[in-house]
């Protein structure tokens, strides 16, 4: 009997210890690697991170590397035609040069745009609810300049939706569960209102201090370029604003221009070499002479491991076998994405400096063989197609590795130009119209001129084309102003804007064809995704017209 | 205690006889002498000899052999454990060989937290011996399983030394959670087979029904395989040595048929001629005005090397296989050491895996009241692997697009297709400039597959250990009580490096690249059960119940350092990297804490019943949903033991059975109900800031999936059970099932993981095994293995969208080109998604209905309906084998097919090797292409030179899809037996020699172009966080399944 008692007490204590051996938390998740919302919010690192992160969000991320399609920066010079994705390999980019405006062709990238942008508006609303709340962790003055930030950042993709889209949900709320998700569209002159609204706030708060010098945070002058470039959008088409709201940006654009931040450099007029303004621009970082026209850039560093892959898509494919071994790209993706129509290039006047060589383009790669009977010596080839010098990178392209150039997303030429169109078509004083294009016009090497009205409107939309080429903001032109530019010489420096259905639309640049009349009024405006139009009911039967 | 002992020794089914050699008869008696041998001719060493009518008796000693007095005329009854017992007469020399008693063998079955015999089952359970499973030298234990249980579909995705297996059980039955099944291992999870030594295996029990797998509740849902290891072995305390040995040869099967630089010129010209003929170019189709380079080609532009890179890339790798075991059992104790060393080369140059594994068993009963079961085994697999993954640039895709008039080395360097240069032709246009335009040609940018196979390193190290000790506690007779702790620790270790010289890889980080990964597994169960047997005159009773505690955690850290100056150190001095590191780390956690119970009860041997119930909580599930409750209820009638069948002589066994049950699918990634934080790093100031952002929205009310299951069948014998026959039909219907629901992006989330949708599962498994022959010198087994199932997915959510046509909410995923899966209400999953191709556009417009179809601008191009439709389904209507088996004396054959039915394979690869030519291509890209004079009837795209800006159009469409039915000569082997008169003379107890073909001819559809239709390029499983749910067969470019050619030798000492 002695081993019954021994046997059944083993067990039981056995048993027993098990049983309360399992506590009530047994089975409550405990991440270690990432944090929960429920312990996020309670520092400064905390405000601090979700800040950073807006930086990288939303507009920033369209510059994101993209392998084999072309990057969500280049869509609207694509759609143009003015620029051609050399390699096709998507539908969207193929559709763009038949001008087949039908919505499966475009919803991949429809829904690309649409997705970062509403990301931006998701963190940018997360930190504006809750950073206010943090008062035990935070000053009043640090609240408030993340709150500034963060509506900064929030105005920056509203102004991206509508522009793209047109009307959009209004959302200015973090999700926290999945409730209230389906919010109807919201006029576009209403979200241009919230824009503004946004922008005014973080005004007052921003720092009035350079790009750079604020250690590459958003600053007042940005925030005012940002307004004086909403106010141009807002003004023209499909919204309208009109006459009201080009006083708005001309004032706005003034006041960056008076702020005395940002300046022009070499604004007498700069060199045709590889120490030209605009090779400054290229290589522009704190500390640089190119630094002080860049109010905002997006910023890469390759030895942080956080480059950008533009080059790559800067020389045409043979150019690299061609040169033996010296560019040794990381080849999966390198290949010529944002290709100039041929009429763009020669447009620019024979003294225009932006127009020659190794300044926004070249024709010329310059390579040591490392193979071959020359090996070591210096070579030149001539490329097939002109490639994107603002883009090439020899450090990149030799080492197959990310680039470190900065990319600008908004320049002080910029906030000259939209000054000098706004107070024309606002009749604004245009002798001081005339002076913010001549500065542009006479540091590229151009004389100044003494247009007026409509002509001068013309020559600044040129001047802005001819400017910003790889800046991206020709298709926002096209779309506000329903104009399109047609050649007017060869080496004229001038471009007839031609209203948009009678226009001769470069789509085919590279077989020297110009169609007309192929891009659609309707086509202005990208199709609302057609994921979003499922998931969200409040959508239908409201997609943007023409679209099917 | 007397009683107890008996009893015990009666439970143990022992053959213990305690002699009482007292004879008081008075007849004649003669000595009699004789040995006894097992099938295999080996001495039955502890077998018992019964005079019949008495109770003398002996047993045999260490030779099998006995000696006994028994009367003149009399009869011996010879019994052993295992084997049929045999009644012989009285003779002055016996030789006795003894037949395994099937009925035995057969008797029981592991079911989870104990045995049922088989007869009681009332589940779906499907049985592998393990001796089957090691019979074609797989070095891995699925691999061996293949065919060998029907409703197991086990799908090879890659050729590769070290490759992942898919298993699907009775189709599959979720999205987004884990459809694989749950594997445990005498008694503990094992997190996949892997690595397990297939020669450990005694059995493999699938647990396919919710009858049998809802004791396993909510992860049952994908069936359970529970492997059951060898032991010590026998029951009379001597030691068994045995060694089994193998060497293969493999080749490649079959090479994909690709262009030579001859057809690689003429297709060339031919897009020239194409351009000029439609897409209004003017080019001197000259070709040797382009391809201007001396050291490829000749000065009249034909090209001097004609490589065909699969020759250039494969060999004829060499195996082998070694396994050592050494065992002792008696009744009280079982101990037992197997060592296993396996080389397995792959037949691309520098893949292969060896594995190291030992293992040590050791039961024991100590005392009367306690009984002891400890395990360990080790596992250390190490190997070298050219990635799988074939959408990027590595060795598997270059091997069939690399361009035929390359040489592998020129001037003793690798070649790449970035070194050929070419020369720019005008287009004969000009530009709106009025300036002439030109092309040139440059291949797209791809490695020598050869460098890459050869000289990129990617050493994986796999270390598993394995083990579990359990203590049972004998309350009574009929009541135990077990307590069983056991864990897996897993370290697994990738070491990479991409050399700098002579220069980078293509598209591989230049200067050289080393990453190094580490991933720890630990995962521990500790599982106290109650059982309970009793039989009492017409009842029997099998009951069981307990709790688990179960945990696992799991630790990731990785680095990657680019720059190298010379590829000395290799990976082997990270800090010589010139680059800024990138480092990494993460954890995984989760809990299961469960509940379970068993009833099993027969009445007469005839009626049966068996209940299951368990209740599991998971740390994954939302706080709402942590606990679920998964019942089962199971029924069975021997009908063949009912007074009017019990003496029927054609009807040996009839066994209709039914279950219905419900189990669940947990197998979703960890903290899925909550929002996590994820950070990033930002630039900012030219500095590294850090970032932080929620990367979902969090969903407490998150829960199982939830599968309910009905089975029936029946289990037939005829003939003495020399035909027997087991059918089941079945039902699954899954609802809540996990997806990640698409969100308005608008809300700044894509998807949310939720319980949404309903699918179902329909089929039936069949096996029928025959003995149509069996004679003394002859005999013939067969088996055929057949199993259907088609899915159906019934319900979508409201957040899935609306097809237009059909009116049936669907959800678009994941594609090559675009989305080209669906799931849509009323269809099956992995179900492909396309274009209808109407044919080549003639550049007659009134032939094509612009309505309808897509027509394009350019003659050449294909022309497609507008509406996409479902055009294929990747996962198959049948499976199975059929295997016969003949044995003539010593002489065996086996010769094992295996056939796929009612399954397509979407062709990924026909994407650069048909649609565009920018590579090197299928030669049916040529033969088949479409043009006017030379193949009017071709129904592939025009040649287009995408090279030169102006590709086809090379999206999914159904020209991609081929039917993937296939029939394999899985196995053939031819084996010999020695007898024992043989192996005494040689000093041996059993030899068995063997030789056989494995994957020894493929016959597939004549659209399919690929290596073989049972590969996948969606790699993955659920442990490497990139589960292939919906287990489509969808091919971009694999590693092929080699023929193998082995020898081998089974010894025992």
């Amino acid at each position: 009997m002695k081993f019954k008692y021994t046997k059944i007490f083993l067990s039981c204590t056995l048993v027993a210890l098990l049983m309360l051996g399992s506590c009530t938390d047994f089975l409550t998740e405990k991440p270690k690697s990432q944090k929960s919302e429920t312990q996020f919010w309670v520092n400064e690192t905390d405000a601090r991170m979700a800040i950073n992160m807006l930086y990288a969000s939303g507009v920033p991320a369209l510059h994101a590397s993209t392998g084999w399609s072309p990057k969500a920066t280049m869509y609207g010079g694509l759609w143009s035609g003015l620029f051609v994705d050399k390699r096709r390999d998507r539908n969207f980019s193929n559709a763009v040069i038949a001008g087949t405006f039908n919505i499966q062709m475009f919803d991949a990238e429809a829904q690309t745009i649409w997705g970062y942008f509403y990301q931006g508006i998701a963190r940018s609303n997360a930190a504006i609810v809750n950073i206010p709340n943090m008062t035990g962790a935070l000053t009043t003055d640090q609240i408030n300049s993340f709150v500034a930030q963060a509506k900064f950042f929030r105005a920056y993709n509203y102004f991206y939706l509508v522009k793209e889209f047109g009307d959009v949900p209004y959302i200015d709320f973090p999700y926290t569960s999945p409730n209230n998700m389906h919010i109807p569209r919201t006029p576009s002159a209403e979200i241009y209102g919230h824009i503004e609204k946004d922008l005014l706030d973080a005004i007052t708060v921003l720092p009035n201090t350079a790009f750079y010098a604020n250690g590459g945070r958003i600053t007042r002058p940005m925030a005012q370029a940002l307004l004086a470039r909403v106010y141009l959008q807002w003004a023209g088409y499909p919204v309208n604003g009109g006459n009201a709201v080009y006083v708005k940006a001309a004032a706005m654009a003034q006041q960056v221009i008076n702020g005395g931040q940002h300046a022009l450099i070499d604004p007498t007029g700069t060199t045709a070499d590889l120490n030209s303004a605009f090779n400054r621009i290229k290589t522009a970082k704190a500390g640089t002479p190119g630094a002080i026209e860049i109010i905002y850039a997006r910023e890469y560093n390759q030895t942080l491991n956080l480059g950008n892959t533009y080059s790559v898509h800067s020389i045409e494919d043979p150019a690299r076998n061609a040169s033996q071994g010296f560019l040794r790209p990381a080849g999966d993706v390198q290949y010529l994405g944002y290709l100039p129509a041929p009429m763009l290039i020669s447009s620019y006047h024979v003294d225009d400096i932006r127009g020659m060589e190794k300044q926004f383009f070249f024709r010329y790669l310059n390579y040591i063989p490392q193979t071959g009977a020359n090996a070591g010596t210096n070579q030149v080839l001539t490329m097939g197609d002109l490639g994107n010098w603002a883009w090439y990178d020899e450090t990149q392209m030799r080492n197959g590795i990310n680039g470190s150039y900065d990319q600008p997303n908004m320049r002080y030429a910029e906030v000259l130009l939209i000054a000098a169109e706004a107070l024309v078509r606002s009749g604004g004083d245009v002798a001081t119209a005339q002076g913010y294009l001549n500065q542009v016009r006479t540091r590229a090497g151009l004389s100044s001129i003494t247009l007026v009205g409509d002509a001068l409107v013309q020559a600044i939309l040129t001047e802005r084309l001819h400017e910003m080429p790889l800046e991206f903001r020709v298709w926002d032109d096209i779309r506000r102003t329903r104009l399109y530019p047609e050649a007017d010489g060869i080496n004229s420096g001038t471009l007839k804007w031609t209203p948009l259905a009678q226009a001769s639309i470069q789509n085919k640049p590279e077989e020297g064809v110009a169609t007309v009349g192929v891009i659609p009024v309707f086509s202005l405006l990208w199709p609302i995704p057609l994921s979003e139009m499922s998931s969200n009911p409040a959508l239908v039967g409201n997609q943007n017209p023409g679209w099917n | 205690m007397m009683n107890e002992k008996l009893a015990l020794f009666k439970k143990m089914g022992g053959v213990f006889l305690l002699l009482l050699a007292f004879s008081l008869n008075a007849m004649t008696q003669v000595q009699v002498r004789g040995v006894v041998l097992d099938e295999l001719g080996e001495p039955a060493i502890g077998a018992t000899i019964q005079v019949k009518g008495t109770t003398q008796g002996t047993v045999t000693d260490m030779d099998g052999v006995f000696t006994v007095s028994a009367p003149v005329g009399g009869t011996l009854v010879i019994s052993y454990v295992g084997y049929a017992t045999q009644e012989i007469a009285v003779s002055a020399n016996v030789r006795v060989h003894l037949q395994p008693d099937s009925e035995l063998l057969d008797e029981l079955v592991v079911v989870g937290y104990g045995v049922m015999r088989r007869s009681d089952v009332t589940g779906s359970v499907a049985q592998a011996r393990g001796a089957d499973i090691i019979r074609g030298q797989s070095f891995n234990a699925l691999d061996g399983l293949r065919g060998r249980a029907a409703g197991v579909n086990i799908l090879g995705n890659t050729g590769q030394p070290g490759g992942e297996m898919r298993v699907i059980i009775r189709g599959v039955s979720t999205i987004n959670a884990s459809s694989s099944p749950l594997y445990v291992v005498d008694g503990v999870a094992m997190s996949n087979l892997q690595f397990l030594n297939p020669n450990d295996i005694e059995s493999i029990e699938v647990l396919k029904d919710a009858s049998s797998a809802a004791i396993y509740g909510a992860r049952g849902a994908n069936g359970v395989i529970l492997v059951t290891t060898k032991r010590g072995g026998g029951t009379d305390g001597s030691a068994r040595i045995s060694y089994a040995g193998s060497v293969s040869v493999s080749g490649m099967q079959s090479q994909m048929q690709m262009m030579d630089s001859e057809m690689w010129m003429a297709t060339f010209k031919e897009g020239l001629e194409n351009a000029n003929r439609w897409q209004g170019m003017n080019f001197d189709t000259d070709v040797s005005k382009i391809f201007t380079d001396r050291r490829f080609f000749r000065p009249d532009g034909t090209p001097i090397y004609n490589t065909n890179w699969q020759d250039e890339s494969s060999r004829t790798a060499v195996s082998h296989n070694h396994q050592l075991s050494i065992q002792r059992g008696s009744r009280e104790h079982q101990s037992g050491a197997f060592i296993n060393y396996t080389d397995q080369q792959g037949i691309l140059y520098n893949t292969y895996q060896k594995r190291l594994s030992a293992r040590l068993v050791y039961d024991d009963r100590p005392v009367r009241w306690l009984s002891t079961t400890n395990n360990i085994m080790v596992n250390h697999a190490w190997g070298n692997r050219t990635s799988d993954n074939p959408y990027g640039l590595g060795a598997l895709r270059v091997m069939i697009e690399q361009l035929p008039f390359l040489p592998v080395m020129y001037d003793g360097e690798y070649i790449q297709s970035n070194n050929l240069q070419t020369s720019r032709i005008p287009t004969g246009n000009l530009d709106s400039n009025g300036d002439p335009t030109f092309r040139s040609y440059g291949p797209e940018g791809m490695g020598n597959p050869v460098e890459i196979l050869k000289r990129v390193q990617n050493m994986q190290y796999r270390t598993q250990i394995f083990g579990n000790t359990g203590l049972t506690f004998h309350l009574t007779d009929d009541l135990t009580i077990r307590t069983q702790f056991g864990a897996e620790y897993r370290i697994d270790r990738d070491e990479r490096y991409e050399p700098v010289t002579p220069r980078p890889i293509m598209n591989h980080a230049s200067l050289g690249m080393a990453r190094g990964e580490a991933w720890n597994r630990f995962y521990w169960q500790e599982e106290t059960f109650l059982n309970y047997n009793k039989r009492l005159n017409r009842h029997s009773i099998n009951a069981m119940a307990g709790m688990s505690w179960q945990g696992y955690t799991f630790t990731r850290f990785h680095v990657q350092q680019n720059g190298f100056n010379d590829d000395f150190y290799g990976f082997y001095n990270l800090s010589r990297g010139t680059e800024r590191p990138t480092l990494g780390s993460s954890q995984d956690s989760w809990t299961m804490n469960s509940y379970f119970g068993r009833l099993a009860y027969s009445l007469d041997s005839k009626y049966l019943a068996t209940l299951t119930t368990r209740v599991d909580g998971s740390s994954k599930f939302g706080a709402n949903n942590k606990y679920a409750f998964f019942p089962s209820i199971g029924l069975g009638w021997i009908a063949s033991n009912e007074d009017f069948l019990i003496d029927n002589r054609t009807i040996s066994r009839l066994k209709p059975r039914t279950s219905f049950g419900i189990t669940g699918n947990s197998e979703i990634s960890t903290f899925r109900a909550l929002p996590g934080m994820i950070t990033e790093n930002v630039n900012i100031g030219n500095s590294i800031q850090g970032g932080i952002r929620q990367d979902r929205i969090a969903n407490p009310n998150l829960r199982w999936e939830r599968t309910a299951m009905w089975d029936a069948g029946i289990e037939i014998g005829l003939f003495n059970d020399r035909l027997n026959f087991e059918g089941s039909y079945y039902y699954k219907y899954t609802s809540d099932l996990l997806l990640d629901v698409p969100l308005p992006r608008s809300t700044g989330y894509a998807s949310m993981m939720a319980n949404v949708g309903e699918v179902s599962n329909r089929g039936l498994d069949l096996m029928i095994t025959a003995h149509p022959v069996q004679t003394r010198d002859f005999s013939w087994s067969s088996t055929l293995n057949a199993s259907f199932n088609r899915s159906r997915v019934e319900k979508l959510d409201e957040s899935s969208a609306v097809d237009p046509t059909t009116g049936k909410r669907q959800i678009l995923l994941d594609g090559f080109t675009g989305y080209d899966m669906i799931i849509r209400e009323g269809e099956q999953l992995s179900s492909f998604y396309g274009y209808r191709r109407a044919g080549i556009y003639n550049g007659v417009p009134a032939d094509w209905n612009s309505e309808t179809m897509n027509v394009p601008g350019l003659t050449g191009q294909r022309v497609t309906y507008k509406q996409r439709e479902i055009i294929g389904n990747g996962l198959p209507d049948w499976m199975g084998s059929f295997s016969n088996t003949f044995a003539y004396k010593g002489f065996d054959l086996t010769v094992d097919l295996q056939f796929t039915l009612g399954v397509d394979v979407m062709q990924e690869f026909m994407h650069s090797t048909e649609g565009r030519f920018l590579t090197s291509g299928l030669k049916y890209l040529y033969e088949n292409a479409w043009h006017p004079e030379r193949n009017p009837h071709g129904t592939g795209q025009a040649i287009r030179l995408a090279n030169f800006g102006m590709g086809n159009d090379s999206n999914t469409d159904d020209t991609w899809v081929a039917n993937g039915s296939y029939l394999r000569g899985n196995l053939v082997q031819l084996g010999y037996t020695f007898q024992s008169g043989a192996l005494q003379k040689m000093g041996l107890s059993a030899l068995r020699l063997y030789a056989n073909a494995s994957n020894l001819f493929l016959l597939t559809s004549k659209n399919y172009h690929g290596y073989d239709p049972d590969n996948s390029s969606r790699l993955g499983s659920f442990d490497t966080g990139n589960p292939n749910n919906w287990g489509a067969n969808r091919q971009f470019f694999t590693y092929p399944r080699a023929r193998t050619f082995t020898f081998g030798m089974n010894v025992a000492f």
